[in-house]
């Protein structure tokens, strides 16, 4: 059986014929046994094909697509609304700032870690609390004294030191305190200042010799 | 020659209904009535379902899945499908490489044969039997063909499938579908 009468029969299949309201189809069928068995053979495949992907099959599965296309037309977007991409410049942009800025001011020799094998338990040691006491600034008040030989005589007998460092310390301290600077002429009206460092200082024989000359020359 | 000058005829007044897709303005139109995006994918699933299910022909729930993969990889690739100058192809093409991902990984997963385990529903042997010579035969077939007579068991007209198979006229379809359906008879009746 040739070819071209194959395609006779499936075109004319494919038009609706049948054996029992299509002549022309029956005579090609009957033309031949081989026509017969193509024929039957055909009506098996075309009905199993129809079967296999046709049917309720092919519309549950159509309906289930459809229903899974909707679902994903439905269900909102996973793509945000908002732009996000200035936000995390911004983000990026802090981060980088606050690395710099702790960079900048972290300190200049960095402190290894001192490893657990490296650390060993010291004994605080006791402290004994020593209160140094400050000097308190000697004043000597004008008025009260007799005369200046006499209370700085009195003051270097109190700490130990010569009369005429106290004389010196006295003088230096409060020259303008004197009248016209001259060291025999104290003012009764002032209190002076009797400056200690000056007196642990002075060497005693330079103190004696410049309240000496002070004395001697009025000035 | 009756019957080829029949198909000639006939063949003049299918390519009056061609079917046309385009892209323009973000509307897609078939035979100048607008479609949307969806509509498009529903038509796609259609169009394609018969292709799937002889793909995955062993396992029903496989060719809904090898569907829906393809439908979501086309959602994300919209644009390039609408773009396209024969989106169906494009649909096809995804699918087809979706099914060869899929065998791959099945390769990559221990069989339950290979660990001895009893299987208690295989599937394509209970449901699938009476189906199961015809199966044989198409495997044995080229893709166009498998194409072609699955879409044609699933009622798709000739325009419809020459939009799946692509680079195709309708006479050169119609011809070759024929001698597809001559084959399986054959093939059939051999087996049977």
């Amino acid at each position: 059986m040739n070819e071209e009468k194959q395609i006779q029969i499936i075109e004319l299949m494919d038009d609706g014929a049948t054996l029992e309201n299509s002549p022309k189809l029956k005579a090609l069928i009957d033309a031949s046994k081989e026509a017969k068995e193509f024929y039957e053979s055909l009506l098996v495949s075309e009905s199993m094909l129809e079967g296999f992907f046709g049917g309720e099959r092919r519309d549950q599965l159509n309906a289930k697509a459809k229903a899974f296309i909707n679902e994903q037309f439905e269900k909102p977007s996973n793509v945000s609304t908002i732009n996000f991409k200035p936000l995390i410049g911004f983000a990026i942009a802090a981060s980088l700032g606050v690395i710099a800025f702790t960079i900048v001011n972290s300190p200049s020799e960095i402190v290894e870690p001192v490893s657990s094998v490296q650390i060993a338990y010291a004994e605080p040691e006791t402290m004994i609390e020593e209160v140094i006491e400050e000097p308190q600034p000697i004043f000597v008040s004008g008025s009260e004294m007799e005369t200046l030989w006499s209370t700085a005589s009195q003051i270097a007998n109190d700490l130990g030191v010569d009369k005429y460092q106290v004389m010196y310390a006295i003088y230096e301290a409060n020259k303008d305190f004197f009248v016209n600077n001259d060291i025999n002429a104290p003012r009764a009206d002032r209190n002076y200042f009797v400056d200690l460092s000056i007196i642990e200082t002075v060497d005693v024989s330079f103190a004696a010799s410049e309240v000496k000359r002070h004395i001697f020359c009025h000035c | 020659m009756e019957a080829l000058a029949n198909i000639e005829s006939r063949t003049v007044n299918k390519q009056e209904k061609f079917v046309v897709l385009r892209f323009e303005d973000n509307k897609l139109y078939k035979n100048e009535m607008e479609m949307t995006f969806k509509e498009l994918l529903e038509d796609m699933s259609k169009k394609l379902m018969p292709y799937a299910m002889f793909l995955t022909y062993k396992n029903k729930a496989d060719s809904s899945d090898l569907v829906h993969n393809t439908i979501i990889k086309l959602i994300n690739n919209k644009d390039k499908f609408l773009k396209h100058s024969k989106p169906m192809a494009y649909a096809k093409k995804i699918l087809k490489n979706n099914h060869v991902d899929n065998l791959r990984k099945q390769k990559r997963m221990v069989s339950i044969e290979g660990n001895d385990i009893p299987v208690t529903n295989d599937g394509f042997h209970q449901q699938n039997f009476e189906f199961q010579q015809m199966i044989t035969c198409l495997e044995s077939f080229n893709e166009t063909d498998q194409i072609i007579l699955s879409m044609l068991g699933a009622g798709h007209s000739y325009e419809e499938i020459q939009e799946v198979v692509s680079d195709i006229s309708l006479v050169s379809l119609r011809v070759k579908a024929n001698r597809a359906r001559i084959k399986l008879a054959k093939c059939m009746d051999r087996k049977l």
